[in-house]
C-alpha cells in the first residue's frame, strides 16, 4: 500500500510544477517606454585679443661706424635682454660690453625694455595657440625681428605668473586658466645699422598675435 | 486462580468488538481556480537632462557627456568631456569644449519613471535598455553604477537598486511601486540646439 501512495504524491507534484511554469510565462513580457529628453545648447567659446601696451627696447646705441658693416642687436626675451655686436655677415662677434661698434643701452648701459602685452580672452580649459609675426616698420636701418629665443609668454592675468612659454618659431600654446583671462608678452628683437637716424620712441616695427583653439 | 481467569474474560471482550467492524467513505472536494498574478508598466515621466552645452568646438572631435544615475528624490549627476578616441579627459567645468549643465552650470535633470502593478511579495525582473533617437550626434545609453532603482510606489523609499541594465525586487504589500532610470547622453558638436529634444528612450521589460 504505501509503495502505490507514494508515485501518485510524485505524479500530482510534478503536474503543478508545470501548471505554475505556464503561467510564469504568460506573466512576462510586460513593457513600457519614456522618453529621454535634453535641451542641447550651443555656446560661442570667446577668444578675443586687446594690445595693451607696445614693445619698447629702450635706449640703445646705434652702431658707431668703426667697424664697417657692423650692426648692433638687442633683443628682449620678456625676462631677460641680451646684445650683439654683428659682423657684416650678421654673425655675432661678442655679447658683451664694451665692444668696438658701442652697442648698449643707452648711456647707462641698463636695459629699459617694455614687453609688448596683448590681453586674451578665452575659453577656460581650452588650448589656445598663438602665433606671432614681427614686421619691420619703415624706420631706415633697422629691422624688427623674432628674438633667438622665445619670444612669447603666456601669464595669468594681471600677474607674473607663467602659464605657458613660447617656441623659438614664434609660436606658444596655452591652455586659457579658470579666470577666462590671460595675458601674453612679447618680446623682440632689433637689429640696427650705422645708418640709423637718432630719434626718442621711432616706431621700429609692428608684432601681430594671431590665436587660434 | 481468580485473578487469571479475570484476564482470560477481557481478552475475550475485545474479540467481540471486532467482529462487528465497519467502514465508510467520503469525497474531498475543491473548486480550483486560476489566478493571474498582476504585473503592468505604464510610462509615467520621461528621463530629462535638462540643458545641457553642446561641444564649443574648441577641441576637434571632442564630445560632452551628461549623466544621470539614480539616487533618491535628487538625481546623481556628472558630466565628462572625451578625446576623440573616446577618452574622459575632464569631468570638472571648466572644461576645454565648454561641457556644463547649461548655462547656469546647476543640473536641473529628472528621471524616467515607470508605475509598476504586481503581486505582492513576488519576485520581479526588470531588464532596460536605452535607444538612441534620432537626434543628430546625439547618443544615449546606460549610465555605469545605478541605472535604475524600484522605490515604493509615490516615495523615494527604496525597494532595490539595479545596474548594467537590470534589477530584482520583491513586489511590495501594497502591489505597486515606481521604477526610475536614469542615463547618459553625449553630445557632438553636429548637434543642434533645441528645447526638450528627444533624444532616445528607455525602455523597460519585466517578468516574474
Amino acid at each position: 500500500m504505501i509503495r502505490k501512495t507514494r508515485p501518485k504524491r510524485i505524479a500530482l507534484l510534478s503536474v503543478m510544477t508545470v501548471l505554475m511554469g505556464g503561467a510564469a510565462i504568460a506573466q512576462s513580457g510586460p513593457n513600457a517606454v519614456v522618453d529621454a529628453v535634453a535641451s542641447p545648447v550651443i555656446t560661442q567659446p570667446p577668444l578675443a585679443l586687446t594690445a595693451v601696451q607696445s614693445l619698447s627696447f629702450g635706449t640703445v646705441n646705434i652702431p658707431n661706424g668703426t667697424e664697417t658693416g657692423h650692426k648692433c642687436a638687442y633683443e628682449t626675451r620678456i625676462v631677460s635682454t641680451v646684445l650683439y655686436e654683428l659682423d657684416e655677415n650678421g654673425s655675432a662677434v661678442t655679447a658683451s660690453t664694451p665692444n668696438a661698434s658701442g652697442c648698449d643701452w643707452g648711456n647707462t648701459g641698463t636695459p629699459d625694455i617694455q614687453n609688448g602685452l596683448v590681453s586674451v580672452v578665452c575659453n577656460s580649459a581650452s588650448v589656445v595657440d598663438f602665433a606671432g609675426e614681427w614686421i619691420t616698420g619703415a624706420a631706415t636701418g633697422i629691422e624688427l625681428k623674432r628674438p633667438n629665443s622665445a619670444g612669447l609668454r603666456a601669464y595669468q592675468s594681471g600677474t607674473e605668473t607663467a602659464i605657458a612659454n613660447g617656441a623659438m618659431n614664434g609660436t606658444l600654446r596655452a591652455t586659457c586658466p579658470v579666470s577666462g583671462e590671460m595675458d601674453i608678452a612679447v618680446g623682440g628683437r632689433i637689429e640696427m645699422t650705422d645708418e640709423v637716424v637718432a630719434s626718442a620712441n621711432i616706431s621700429v616695427g609692428t608684432i601681430t598675435l594671431d590665436a587660434t583653439y | 486462580m481468580r485473578k487469571t481467569s479475570l484476564i482470560v474474560l477481557l481478552a475475550a471482550g475485545i474479540m467481540g468488538a471486532a467482529q462487528a467492524q465497519d467502514s465508510a467513505t467520503v469525497d474531498a472536494l475543491a473548486t480550483l481556480e486560476s489566478t493571474a498574478p498582476p504585473l503592468s508598466l505604464a510610462g509615467e515621466t520621461a528621463l530629462s537632462f535638462g540643458s545641457v552645452n553642446i561641444p564649443n568646438g574648441t577641441e576637434e572631435g571632442h564630445t560632452c557627456g551628461y549623466q544621470v544615475n539614480v539616487s533618491y528624490a535628487e538625481p546623481g549627476t556628472g558630466l565628462m568631456e572625451y578625446t576623440e578616441a573616446g577618452y574622459i579627459t575632464d569631468t570638472s567645468v571648466p572644461t576645454p569644449s565648454g561641457c556644463d549643465w547649461g548655462a547656469t552650470g546647476t543640473p536641473t535633470a529628472s528621471y524616467g519613471s515607470f508605475a509598476v502593478a504586481c503581486n505582492p511579495a513576488s519576485s520581479i525582473d526588470f531588464g532596460a535598455s536605452w535607444t538612441s533617437g534620432a537626434a543628430t550626434d546625439v547618443t544615449l545609453e546606460e549610465p555605469p553604477s545605478t541605472s535604475m532603482r524600484a522605490f515604493q510606489s509615490g516615495t523615494y523609499t527604496i525597494i532595490s537598486s539595479g545596474s548594467s541594465g537590470s534589477m530584482t525586487t520583491t513586489c511590495p504589500e501594497s502591489g505597486i511601486l515606481d521604477v526610475a532610470v536614469g542615463g547618459r547622453v553625449i553630445i557632438g558638436t553636429g548637434a543642434s540646439a533645441g528645447s526638450d529634444v528627444t533624444v532616445g528612450t528607455i525602455t523597460l521589460d519585466a517578468s516574474y
